[in-house]
C-alpha cells in the first residue's frame, strides 16, 4: 500500500483498477522512400491530415455547447492541422529529402515542438503539448494504427503521465470512474473535463504513472487529493464506506436537495456556490445551490486574453443557466500565483503583496474595463452583481466604482440595455479593510469575506509553505474577532454579508461561522449537501455557544479540538 | 506588386492563439503571399500559418516587418495593419 498526494480537482471517491495510458512511444524510424513511392507518401500524409481533421470535427460536435472550453482547445488543434506551412514543410521533406510521411511529420513537428518548448512565456511553452498532440494524431493515422482509443469494458481509473486534450475529450463518454495524472493543476484539461462529467480526479501526482501497473487497485479521493495504491484491507474498508457514503449522498440527494438549509430552531442559511466555469452551474444547482456567490473569472484567461465578446458570451451563458438566480461575478483576480507572468509582466520579490488582483486591474484598466462592460451588458438577462477582490483602501474602491459608473455611461450612450442597478460589492480579504469596515459600508452594496486570503494576510502565513503551514489557522481567535467585527458592522449598516472562502466548505467550521452571525455561505458545490446536513441538525443557540467558546479560547488548537468533536458527532459516517 | 510595412505588436498578450488565429484569418482572405518577420531579421514566417506565427513568440512591444507580394498585396497589408492597430479587437 502506498499513498500519493496530489491536487484534488474533481470531488468524489472511486475505487477501481488502474488502466495505464502510456504516452505512446510511437517510435518513428529514419526511413526513406524510392522516387516511385514519393507521391503515394504525399497522399498518405494528406489522407491522414484530412482524417484527423474530420475526427476533430466530430469530437468538437460531440462536445457541444456544454463543454465549450474543451471544444476551444480542439478547435485550435483543428486550425493547426490546416496550417499551410505545416503542409508545405512536410511535403518538402517527402519530395526533396525522400522522407517517409511519418518521418517527415515527426521531424517537422519535432522542430515546432522544440521551438515552443524553449519559449520563455509559460503560455507559449505550454502549447508544445498541443504540438505533440497533433503529431500523435497524424502519426497514428499515417501508420494506420487503429486509434489507440481503448474501450474499457469495466469501470477503470485512468492513470497517465499527462492526458492530451484530445485523449481527455474522447474519454468523456467512457467507463472511466476516476483520473490520476502525474502533471497538471486545477485548470488542466483533465480537471475541467472530470468536473464536467462528475468523476473524481487527482492531478499533480508527479510519478504515479511510473509507480502503478495495469490492474493495481486504486482509491481516488477527490476531496483530499489522496490516491492510495493497492490499499490494505482496513484502508479499503474505510474507503468503501466513504465511497458508499458519498454515493448514498448522491441517492439521498434527490430527496434532500429540496429541503431548506434550516436549523432545528428555524434559522435559514443561504447556500450559494463558488464556480470557475459556467459549465459547473447545472451541477451546483443540482447539489442545492441557491445561486452563484463567487464566479471566479480567471479561467477565461487560460487561452490568452479574452475580448469583451468572450466575456459577454460566457457570462450570458452563466446568467441564462441560472434563470433568475443571483450571479456574483468577481473581477479579475490575477497576479500572485495566477498568471503572474502574463499579466504583471515584471518580476516581484513578493507577489502576494504585489501587483495582483484589483491593483493590477487599476494599473492596467483595459483588463478591468472589458470585463465590466461585458458584465453590465449581461445584466439585462438576469440578476448579476460585481465583486471587487483584494480591496485594501477606500480609494481603490472609489476609483473602481467610478470606472464602473463611466462604463455604464458609455454603454448607455451606445444605446445598450442594462439593468437599472447592478450592485457592486467587495471581498473582505485584506485585514486593513476589515478593520475600517464601518467606513466602507456606506459605499458598497455587499460584503463577501474571503477567508483564504484574510487568514493568510492576517496571520502572515503562506499555507502552501510546508514549514509554516501549521500556523495557517482559520480558527485563530484573531481571525474570529475580525470576522465577527465585519458581521456586526454590516448588520448594523444593513449591508448583506456572506463568506466565500474555503473555510465554509469545511463542515467543522459551519457551526462556528453560523454562531459568529453569518447567514449566507458561498462554497464549493460539492460541499453543499454535507454542509446542509450539519445545519439541519443543530440549533442556532448551540452555534452561538460554540462561537463564544472559540472566541474565548487563547489558541486555535483548542477551538479545532472542540469543533472536530462536534462535527464527528454530527457526521459520523464522514470520518 | 510587392509592398512592405512595419508594425508594432501592441496588444497585451502578443501573438498568442487568439490573435494568431485572427491574423491567419485576415491574411488568408487575400491571394498575395504575406510574410511576417521581426524587424531587422531576415527570417520570415508565412502570415497564413498559425504555427509559424505562434512560434515567433512575438510579445507586446515587438517590432515586426510585413512583406506582401501579389495583386492584392496593398489591400492585404492594410487589412493586417488595421488588425494590429485594433489590437486584434482584444481591448
Amino acid at each position: 500500500m502506498e499513498t500519493i498526494k496530489g491536487i484534488p480537482v474533481s470531488p468524489g471517491i472511486s475505487i477501481a483498477d488502474a488502466a495505464l495510458l502510456r504516452s505512446d512511444n510511437l517510435r518513428i524510424h529514419r526511413r526513406f522512400v524510392g522516387k516511385d513511392d514519393i507521391e503515394s507518401e504525399v497522399r498518405r500524409f494528406e489522407r491522414a491530415a484530412r482524417k484527423a481533421g474530420r475526427d476533430l470535427d466530430i469530437q468538437i460536435e460531440a462536445l457541444g455547447e456544454d463543454l465549450m472550453i474543451a471544444a476551444q482547445v480542439l478547435q485550435t488543434h483543428r486550425d493547426m492541422l490546416d496550417d499551410p506551412g505545416l503542409h508545405s514543410d512536410v511535403l518538402i521533406r517527402i519530395r526533396e529529402n525522400n522522407f517517409t510521411a511519418a518521418y517527415a511529420v515527426s521531424i517537422v513537428l519535432g522542430e515546432y515542438y522544440d521551438r515552443f518548448e524553449k519559449m520563455e512565456s509559460e503560455y507559449l511553452s505550454e502549447r508544445s503539448h498541443d504540438i505533440k498532440d497533433i503529431e500523435r494524431q497524424l502519426l497514428t493515422r499515417i501508420l494506420g494504427k487503429r486509434r489507440e482509443r481503448r474501450v474499457f469494458r469495466e469501470n477503470v481509473t485512468v492513470v497517465a503521465h499527462n492526458l492530451t486534450p484530445s485523449q481527455t475529450a474522447s474519454m468523456a463518454k467512457e467507463m472511466v470512474v476516476g483520473f490520476a495524472v502525474d502533471v497538471g493543476g486545477r485548470t488542466s484539461h483533465t480537471a475541467i473535463l472530470a468536473r464536467a462529467i462528475q468523476v473524481p480526479a487527482v492531478v499533480g501526482l508527479k510519478d504515479i504513472s511510473r509507480k502503478v501497473v495495469n490492474g493495481d487497485t486504486l482509491v481516488i479521493d477527490g476531496y483530499t487529493g489522496e490516491v492510495i495504491v493497492n490499499p490494505d484491507k482496513k484502508t479499503l474498508a474505510i474507503y468503501r464506506r466513504k465511497a458508499r457514503y458519498s454515493e448514498k449522498f448522491f441517492s439521498q440527494l434527490q430527496e434532500e436537495i429540496g429541503w431548506p438549509a434550516e436549523t432545528i430552531d428555524g434559522y435559514e442559511i443561504a447556500l450559494s456556490a463558488n464556480i470557475e466555469l459556467p459549465e459547473e452551474i447545472s451541477t451546483a444547482l443540482e447539489w442545492g445551490a441557491k445561486g452563484i456567490g463567487l464566479y471566479r473569472t480567471e479561467f477565461l484567461y487560460d487561452q490568452g486574453f479574452p475580448d469583451e465578446e468572450l466575456h459577454f458570451k460566457t457570462y450570458r451563458k452563466a446568467v441564462k443557466t441560472l434563470r433568475g438566480r443571483d450571479l456574483v461575478i468577481r473581477t479579475l483576480d490575477a497576479g500572485a500565483d495566477k498568471f503572474h507572468e502574463e499579466f504583471v509582466g515584471f518580476a516581484e520579490s513578493n507577489p502576494f503583496l504585489g501587483c495582483r488582483s484589483i491593483r493590477l486591474c487599476l494599473k492596467k484598466p483595459d483588463l478591468f474595463l472589458s470585463q465590466v462592460r461585458a458584465a453590465l451588458r449581461v445584466s439585462v438577462f438576469g440578476p448579476i452583481k460585481i465583486m471587487l477582490p483584494m480591496i485594501s483602501t477606500i480609494e481603490e474602491l472609489r476609483t473602481a466604482k467610478e470606472m464602473i459608473a463611466k462604463v455604464r455611461e458609455e454603454l448607455a450612450a451606445e444605446g445598450v440595455e442594462m439593468a437599472p442597478r447592478v450592485p457592486v460589492g467587495i471581498m473582505v480579504e485584506v485585514p486593513s479593510i476589515a478593520l475600517i469596515i464601518d467606513r466602507v459600508a456606506d459605499e458598497v452594496d455587499f460584503f463577501s469575506i474571503g477567508t483564504n486570503d484574510l487568514v493568510q494576510y492576517s496571520l502572515a502565513v503562506d499555507r502552501v509553505n510546508e514549514h509554516v503551514a501549521h500556523l495557517y489557522q482559520p480558527s485563530h481567535p484573531g481571525i474570529l474577532r475580525l470576522i465577527r467585527e465585519v458581521i456586526i458592522t454590516s448588520n448594523r449598516a444593513d449591508i448583506p454579508v456572506s463568506i466565500c472562502g474555503e473555510m465554509c466548505s469545511e463542515p467543522a467550521y459551519i457551526l462556528l461561522l453560523m454562531g459568529l452571525g453569518l447567514r449566507h455561505f458561498s462554497l464549493s458545490p460539492i460541499a453543499i449537501p454535507t454542509v446542509k446536513r450539519v445545519i439541519r441538525q443543530v440549533t442556532m443557540k448551540e452555534a452561538v455557544k460554540v462561537a463564544d467558546e472559540c472566541l474565548d479560547s487563547e489558541q486555535a488548537s483548542e477551538s479545532e479540538e472542540l469543533l472536530a468533536k462536534r462535527v464527528k458527532k454530527l457526521l459520523p459516517d464522514f470520518f | 506588386m510587392e509592398v512592405e510595412r512595419k508594425v508594432t505588436v501592441s496588444n497585451k498578450y502578443g501573438l498568442h492563439a487568439r490573435a494568431s488565429t485572427a491574423l491567419v484569418k485576415t491574411a488568408s482572405q487575400f491571394d498575395s503571399e504575406v510574410l511576417l518577420g521581426r524587424d531587422g531579421s531576415d527570417e520570415f514566417v508565412d502570415a497564413k500559418s498559425i504555427l509559424g506565427i505562434m512560434s515567433m513568440g512575438a510579445e507586446c512591444g515587438s517590432n515586426l516587418y510585413l512583406k506582401a507580394d501579389g495583386d492584392d498585396a496593398a489591400a492585404a497589408l492594410d487589412a493586417i495593419i488595421s488588425l494590429f492597430d485594433r489590437k486584434f479587437d482584444e481591448e
